[in-house]
């Protein structure tokens, strides 16, 4: 038999070579749910329903110059979460699908690789399968356009791989940025990783952005840059540039379906060295940084400069095993040496309403990595924001700061944590 | 439901430190403590799966060496008739073995590989010289230079970590070190030779050293000011 395979994107050639014990590349996407979950019936969903992502289907092996997903005989099986998130899985090992779900008590969980999806095609997969178990549950609701059925199959737009589809060939790349600022923490261990998610409402948190005419991600993204700038100026650490990476869903500026990676990073920064920012300050610099770069001649130059590097012929010649040795400091020097921490907001979830009663909340974690060890994930569902920090790391100052200014602002903050 | 006074943010119950200072939060309720946690006790099986790892290692390079070792024996009675160099070769192989074992079980501290590499050397001397019938230069030779090398190298690496930020210092300690390095290994070297202890050659090196050390101390703890101007003025860019 002939076994399907493709090849992996941009982005995923890269994170499917840099992923090791630590940096493992997943991220989490979960749901909680009002009652208990069925893992009979979890399983029984996850198995009809992963017909339907036959580019989900798949595990990663190494060619002998590049990574590639093929088509898995094997079958997944939900497993009771037990270890830290996001870690003790090998997404290479012969077998293991890029993703892997996770039950424990009232919350489904389902953790991808970066080298297979990004959060749109997790989250797709998360709400599709919990359509499906709650179709098996017995409950019965209207699908959207964002869930995908089990009856159906899959188009062949969803597993386009739209970084090479932009690309265009001899476009000025963008300049590189240099170092910038790093948390002076120490790690944790290898395969700690904590997780620390405070919830507020959506309406409060945007009106009072409203007031300061900007949008959420902006109001996050400034809070977070005044957050660490005065954790800096409190503890005296020596100043470089705070450079935030905040990924931008590609999908909304080009017409693509893919449920692939597709997201650049957009760096706004901001230098501590050149003098004291208020909060207003910082939020009409990350305002007006968003409106010019979230553009399509700009996003065009990033997926230039990413994609020409991949397509690099001397880069492309290394067997994959070299690519191995060289792909994680070309991450550092030209990936994560650059940012201070990221911030990614997933945006709005919404479930047809007979679900909504049956699902209390939804959160993502962001992808452990050595590099950067702190990293934000917003996703807000049935009017709340679950803001997810995750860290390797047992500092608390930068989220301890950030939650009390959120608390300043008069916002009700809700905490939960895996590490006590 | 709960909230920390130092942080003012809600927690799902009273009666723990907040998950953000740690500040202890009163438990003012009193009850809904049962409520359920949302993440289950972790578990690392991280260094469960390294350690496996390093055990495999290990099997992996102790049957090579055996079958190493077999080729030797093999081969030396076939051309010779009798154990002759097989009985050396052999003998460094187990004691190579030794050195990976202590490496593989790498406690990340430095002076228990020191100690653990330096025991395995003194033994595979001992044994090399036994094998020769008595013994001829073990004690006069092998052991002084072991333990000498074991000490000059703890005091080394005990002094980097006191010294770490001061350079000058630091280098001028492993100056003196290496002076005295010197004197040990002429000192057993003639001994083993005349039989007397004949110090030359150390005083050429160890002097200087010693100087040099003496200098950069001082220039740690005072550097003139007018040296300071003169290096400004001729270096200046």
């Amino acid at each position: 038999m002939h076994r399907k395979w493709f090849r992996l994107d941009n982005a995923g050639r890269l994170y499917a070579s840099v992923s090791n014990p630590r940096d493992t590349t997943l991220f989490r996407v979960s749901a909680t749910l009002k009652n208990k979950v069925d893992e009979n019936k979890l399983d029984i969903a996850l198995k009809n329903m992963i017909k339907r992502f036959p580019y989900f289907n798949t595990h990663i092996k190494k060619g002998i110059f590049w990574y590639y997903a093929e088509e898995n005989e094997k079958k997944p099986v939900p497993v009771e979460e037990k270890y830290y998130p996001c870690m003790n899985y090998d997404i290479i090992k012969r077998h293991n699908f890029p993703f892997r779900v996770l039950y424990y008590k009232k919350r489904i969980s389902v953790e991808f690789t970066h080298a297979i999806t990004d959060g749109t095609g997790a989250l797709f997969f998360l709400r599709s399968l919990l359509f499906e178990y709650f179709k098996l549950m017995g409950i019965q609701a209207k699908p959207d356009e964002s869930i995908a059925l089990a009856e159906e199959t899959a188009s062949d737009l969803e597993v386009e791989d739209s970084f090479s589809k932009y690309y265009i060939k001899k476009y000025p790349v963008a300049k590189r940025v240099s170092k910038a600022f790093h948390f002076p923490y120490r790690l944790f261990p290898k395969g700690v990783y904590s997780i620390v998610t405070g919830t507020v409402e959506i309406d409060q948190i945007k009106s009072i952005a409203k007031d300061m005419d900007s949008t959420l991600t902006e109001f996050l993204c400034a809070l977070y840059f005044k957050s660490i700038i005065d954790v800096i100026e409190k503890r005296g650490y020596k100043k470089r540039p705070v450079v935030l990476n905040v990924p931008v869903n590609l999908r909304n500026l080009y017409p693509s379906k893919t449920m692939r990676n597709f997201f650049v990073s957009l760096t706004p920064s901001i230098d501590p060295r050149l003098g004291e920012y208020s909060f207003e300050e910082i939020l009409r610099y990350v305002k007006n940084f968003m409106e010019i770069q979230v553009d399509t001649k700009y996003i065009n130059q990033m997926i230039s400069r990413n994609v020409k590097n991949e397509r690099n012929f001397i880069l492309r010649t290394f067997p994959a095993f070299i690519k191995d040795l060289i792909m994680p400091w070309i991450y550092h020097f030209y990936g994560e040496r650059g940012f201070t921490s990221g911030i990614s907001n997933m945006g709005l979830i919404k479930m047809p309403l007979e679900l909504e009663d049956e699902i209390e909340k939804f959160e993502v974690y962001p992808a452990p990595s050595s590099g950067n060890i702190l990293k934000i994930t917003t996703v807000g569902y049935n009017g709340r924001l679950a803001i997810s920090f995750g860290k390797m790391t047992y500092e608390k100052e930068i989220e301890r700061t950030f939650f009390r200014k959120l608390v300043e602002f008069g916002i009700k903050v809700e905490i939960e944590t895996n590490l006590e | 439901m709960a909230y920390c006074p130092k942080c003012g943010v809600k927690v799902d119950q009273g009666g723990k430190n907040c998950p953000l200072c740690d500040f202890p939060i009163p438990d003012i309720e009193g009850e809904d403590n049962n409520a359920e946690k949302p993440f289950p006790t972790p578990e690392n099986v991280y260094p469960k799966e390294f350690k496996e790892i390093k055990k495999r290692i290990l099997k992996n390079i102790t049957v090579i060496f055996m079958l190493a070792i077999l080729v030797m024996i093999i081969e030396n009675i076939y051309l010779q008739g009798s154990l002759t160099w097989a009985k050396y070769s052999v003998a460094s192989t187990v004691f190579l073995l030794g050195y990976i074992t202590i490496f593989l079980n790498f406690i990340p501290n430095v002076y228990f590989y020191l100690v653990a590499a330096a025991i395995n050397t003194t033994v595979l001397l001992f044994t090399l010289d036994m094998l020769e019938g008595d013994l001829a230069w073990f004690f006069s030779l092998g052991l002084p230079l072991v333990v000498g090398t074991l000490i000059i190298s703890v005091i080394s690496v005990f002094m980097y970590r006191r010294l770490r930020s001061k350079i000058l210092l630091y280098i001028g300690v492993n100056m003196f070190l290496a002076a005295a390095y010197f004197a040990i290994v002429e000192a057993a070297v003639t001994r083993h030779l005349t039989q007397k202890l004949d110090l030359f050659w150390s005083y050429i090196g160890g002097i200087p050293l010693v100087t040099l050390g003496l200098a950069l101390f001082y220039f740690h703890f005072y550097f003139p000011a007018v040296m300071k101007e003169e290096i400004k003025r001729r270096f200046h860019i």
